[in-house]
């Protein structure tokens, strides 16, 4: 005993060292871990409120931009509305209009220089937003939230190795799914298309609408690159993204109502087909 | 204790630094100093081992929260508390190390300096970059983003160095 205890005092360092770094690398190797989850949980708040302080400072040096961008998009629905009022029998309604709603939010924070992208919006659980739901601009895809707090939430970024979503070709209809491959916060990566399909640069990627986090027809990016090697069954496809990331301000996330029991019934259909 | 004060104190203003300035700070996109080793870096020669790794952990904790990736600065930030008494025995230098002592450029001299914070910054840097890639895949393209990262927190190091120690020659 006075042996083992002699070891550890002569060895304490080396072992906390092991101990430390055990508990650190264990902790960035299981992403999805209770206490990991628990700890950014717990600190949503916290973080929200400091970035906030920062962005009251930091807001004003990007209000030209910001002015811009809400102008671009004020110009857009009021031609798309122009248009509806004309047509009003062409534009196939939703059977159900009521079916989803946008809940505005500024980004208070935001990285694009990361593996791991994350943002942070001013509106939390008392403003209706809750975990999963989409995050989308003026000008496409943003990303999905992952924690909320009171009054913040936290969001994985499109941009980030964590994140995939289901997305489709304008023009074709081909399922495939978006995954960042980490390089440059312009660009991301499209698989899963066969090559028997014709895809070719400039194409529209959109989203699927299949998992109940995003809409349908909302834009992505744009087809930059058709990669293919002979002897593969599926292109490497790299896309120009919609959203400029580092330009970042006004937000939407997305409301579905009954996105649960659609995630509910596609579960069970999963688990039948097994 | 009015030491421990200041310390601390140090601590936040490092972590804040950092999460609040320069993790904002977007060069060629991927490129980003990581300064708050800096406070390992000037902590003093003769402070208990087990204390440095601690206050290292916690550090590298603080970091990742504001970044989201617990574990990664936490460990990097291990492994440079474990690693600075070797690399302090390695480099030679005729000073005696004073009790309280602490390694500034204008008391160990811009050689001992140069090579202790080059190599400490470079290792944290690239095990960290490494870390975050997870691959091998672009190993050279992380390490260029790694070295770039790493020559700015070593040129902000000289800079500090310069800017808050001068007098103390």
């Amino acid at each position: 005993m006075r042996n083992l205890f002699a070891f550890l005092l002569r060895h304490h360092l080396i072992l906390l060292f092991i101990v430390l770094m055990g508990m650190s690398l264990g902790m960035y190797f299981s992403n999805n871990s209770y206490q990991h989850n628990r700890l950014l949980k717990a600190t949503t708040a916290f973080r929200g409120h400091i970035n906030e302080q920062v962005f009251s400072v930091t807001q004003y040096l990007h209000l030209n931009q910001q002015n811009k961008i809400l102008t671009k998009e004020n110009a857009r629905l009021r031609t798309f509305l122009a248009l509806q009022d004309n047509t009003a029998m062409q534009w196939p309604a939703d059977s159900n209009p009521h079916r989803m709603h946008y809940i505005p939010a500024k980004v208070i924070s935001n990285s694009v220089n990361k593996k791991y992208n994350y943002l942070m919006l001013d509106k939390g659980r008392a403003q209706g937003i809750k975990p999963d739901q989409g995050v989308i601009s003026s000008q496409g895809v943003v990303g999905i939230v992952t924690h909320v707090a009171e009054n913040y939430s936290s969001v994985i970024s499109l941009i980030n190795l964590n994140c995939q979503i289901s997305a489709r070709l304008k023009n074709t209809r081909e399922i495939g799914r978006i995954v960042w491959p980490g390089n440059s916060y312009h660009s991301t990566e499209l698989l899963d298309i066969p090559t028997h399909i014709t895809v070719n640069t400039g194409d529209s990627v959109i989203t699927s609408g299949y998992s109940h986090i995003f809409p349908e027809n909302l834009l992505i990016g744009v087809v930059d690159q058709v990669e293919w090697q002979p002897g593969d069954h599926f292109y490497h496809i790299s896309l120009k993204l919609a959203e400029n990331f580092n330009a970042l301000y006004h937000v939407y996330a997305i409301e579905i109502h009954e996105a649960d029991t659609l995630r509910w019934l596609n579960t069970i259909n999963e688990m039948e087909e097994r | 204790m009015k030491n421990t004060g200041i310390q601390l104190l140090r601590f936040v203003l490092f972590v804040a630094a950092q999460v609040l300035v320069f993790n904002r700070v977007n060069l060629g996109g991927s490129i980003n100093p990581y300064i708050y080793i800096l406070f390992l870096l000037m902590l003093p020669f003769d402070s208990p081992g087990w204390l440095q790794l601690i206050i290292a952990f916690l550090l590298g904790l603080s970091i990742d929260l504001f970044t989201h990736t617990p574990g990664l600065h936490t460990s990097a930030a291990v492994l440079v508390a474990f690693a600075r008494p070797f690399i302090v025995r390695m480099i030679s230098t005729s000073r005696e190390i004073e009790p309280g002592m602490r390694p500034t450029l204008f008391i160990m001299g811009t050689r001992w300096y140069f090579l202790y914070s080059l190599m400490l910054i470079v290792l944290h840097h690239v095990y960290l970059f490494l870390l975050e890639s997870m691959t091998f895949d672009r190993f050279f393209i992380t390490l260029t983003q790694a070295l770039t990262s790493a020559a700015i927190t070593f040129f902000l190091a000289f800079l500090s160095q310069y800017l808050f120690y001068y007098k103390k020659k």
